[in-house]
């Protein structure tokens, strides 16, 4: 997939995390920052698990030695 | 035990016990918090049965050492349930009243629940751990203050250090980290619930943390996403982990982190209290612990690739001669001994247990659900995570079921109880005793 495509795809991931937690539908891009997502790292650990059930990859399975910020920057680890 | 902490840890007066976001509460006001408590509730404490709902303030301490020093059995409450679930909690346990401090340290302290059908104190201070039970209702783990402390060592430090409290506080772990800070006359750093992991760096950094202990999985999350230039400018002294089983890769991320910094992993759980602690880097624990009296007064065997522990720190139902099944499964490799595994359907979520029956328990109260199966699924980066299979009934609307039993889950279950992963299937597999199969997908 595309740099593109896993954006969008994660984006959706976490739109759809956040909004059954009964929060606002929130506007995510690329450039949205994880640290203000508003999501408990639980919620992390959940929207890696639904990627690697979407794409069949976890980047996090052989350590967690990795500097993210942006959605862009996780995205980056499922190429 | 624990009202004595304040008493010693007055001596330093003027210097702070506990720093929250918004304030530093000094060991002077503590004391003064805990007399005032003393004073107003004590024929509602004195020697009864008593529940905490333990919020992560100064006002929990300041009453837990109340309770202690008037003989009070203090049952420890999570302060995430709701106050409607903790007050049915709390007569299911038979307790006199509910306790709910309130976050300002200003009178009056705490609000009092009443409860009917109390049944009679033990006449000591106890303190009663609630963990995860197989029913799906919490399991009372009673101990003394004795029991609590005795893995706690006193050394005589020049600098009082500074804690971080990362684990939940009403749990055995985040009773060992306060009663080891207090125990040194130390500063308990408590970061709020809601903060992301970059605050809880910067909060870190600004206090001068120098001792964390954490799961594996708030280390993780700490790493990967708080600011790395700010993270190793906190001034470690000692990095811990606990809770869940540490791998490999996670110490030698932490160890290039802070280099400085002594990193510790510690196997403890509830009922046999604090077994044994490893400091050489390295995965699993050297074989040389087993069949011998480690430190702790606890010793350790392996039987049928489970490790068994005989402990001088359990709770009180739990001290016995004989060695007793810890439902780790575990290997011994080149002298080395390596954690493989649970006996049980226990599911481990970032060092919290959550038993499938209770889960399992709340959605199939979802009209449209005909089956359910909840079970332990590996995640990267919080240990195991909740995951169910539903069986729908017939003709059901599959994603509206979904959001359904989503929102029974956040309604009905504390966050790391909820399912992370929900998935349909047409049948359940049962064992051949009639038993639905929990075993553990990776």
């Amino acid at each position: 997939m595309t740099a593109r495509e896993n954006e969008s795809l994660l984006t959706e991931v976490f739109r759809d995390l956040i909004v059954t937690k009964g929060l606002p539908d929130p506007s995510l891009t690329g450039d949205t920052l994880l640290d203000q997502l508003g999501l408990e790292s639980l919620d992390f650990a959940q929207a890696v698990i639904r990627m690697e059930e979407i794409t069949g990859k976890d980047p996090f399975a052989s350590g967690a030695d990795y500097q993210l910020k942006t959605i862009a920057d996780l995205a980056a680890l499922y190429r | 035990m624990f009202g004595q902490f304040l008493v010693d840890g007055h001596a330093s007066g003027a210097a702070d016990a506990i720093v929250e976001p918004e304030r530093e509460v000094t060991w002077a006001e503590l004391e003064e918090c805990s007399r005032a408590i003393r004073h107003a509730y004590g024929h509602a404490i004195a020697g009864r049965r008593i529940g905490l709902s333990f919020l992560p303030v100064a006002a929990s301490y300041a009453t837990l050492a109340a309770m202690d020093a008037l003989a009070g059995d203090a049952f420890l409450l999570d302060s995430t349930l709701s106050l409607e679930a903790s007050l049915a909690l709390a007569e299911r346990l038979r307790l006199c009243a509910l306790l709910v401090p309130t976050t300002s340290l200003c009178e009056p302290f705490l609000e009092v629940h009443s409860l009917h059908h109390e049944e009679k104190g033990t006449g000591n201070s106890t303190v009663t751990i609630l963990t995860s039970g197989s029913t799906g209702e919490p399991k009372a783990v009673r101990h003394s203050w004795k029991s609590l402390s005795r893995p706690i060592r006193t050394r005589s430090m020049e600098v009082t250090p500074k804690w971080l409290l990362a684990y939940r506080p009403h749990l055995y772990a985040g009773l060992q980290v306060a009663l080891q800070c207090f125990a040194d006359n130390g500063t308990l750093v408590i970061p709020s619930a809601q903060m992301s992991p970059g605050a809880i760096a910067n909060f870190m950094a600004a206090t001068g943390v120098q001792y964390a202990s954490a799961t594996p999985s708030y280390w993780r999350r700490l790493i990967l996403f708080a600011d790395k230039e700010t993270l190793t400018s906190v001034p470690l002294v000692q990095v811990t982990l606990g809770g869940e089983v540490v791998d490999q890769p996670m110490l030698d991320s932490l160890k290039s982190l802070f280099p400085k910094a002594r990193i510790v992993h510690i196997y403890a759980t509830t009922e046999f209290g604090r077994c044994f602690s490893v400091h050489d880097g390295l995965a699993g624990f050297p074989a040389s612990y087993l069949n011998c009296l480690l430190p702790d007064g606890v010793e350790l065997t392996v039987s049928g690739n489970e490790l068994l522990v005989r402990s001088g720190n359990s709770s009180a139902s739990n001290l016995s001669h004989d060695f007793a099944a810890t439902g780790d499964l575990v290997e011994v490799r080149e002298q080395r001994v390596c954690f493989v595994g649970r006996t049980s359907e226990i599911i481990n979520v970032a060092g919290s247990k959550v038993h499938p029956a209770e889960v399992e328990r709340i959605i199939r109260t979802v009209d449209g659900v005909s089956n359910v199966r909840v079970f332990g699924k590996v995640s990267s980066i919080a240990g195991e995570l909740v995951a169910c299979e539903i069986v729908p009934a017939y003709s059901q609307d599959r994603e509206a079921l979904r959001q359904a039993v989503a929102a029974a889950c956040q309604s009905g279950l504390a966050g790391y109880q909820r399912p992370r992963s929900i998935t349909f299937v047409d049948d359940i597999n049962l064992s051949s005793a009639g038993k639905t199969v929990r075993r553990k997908v990776s």
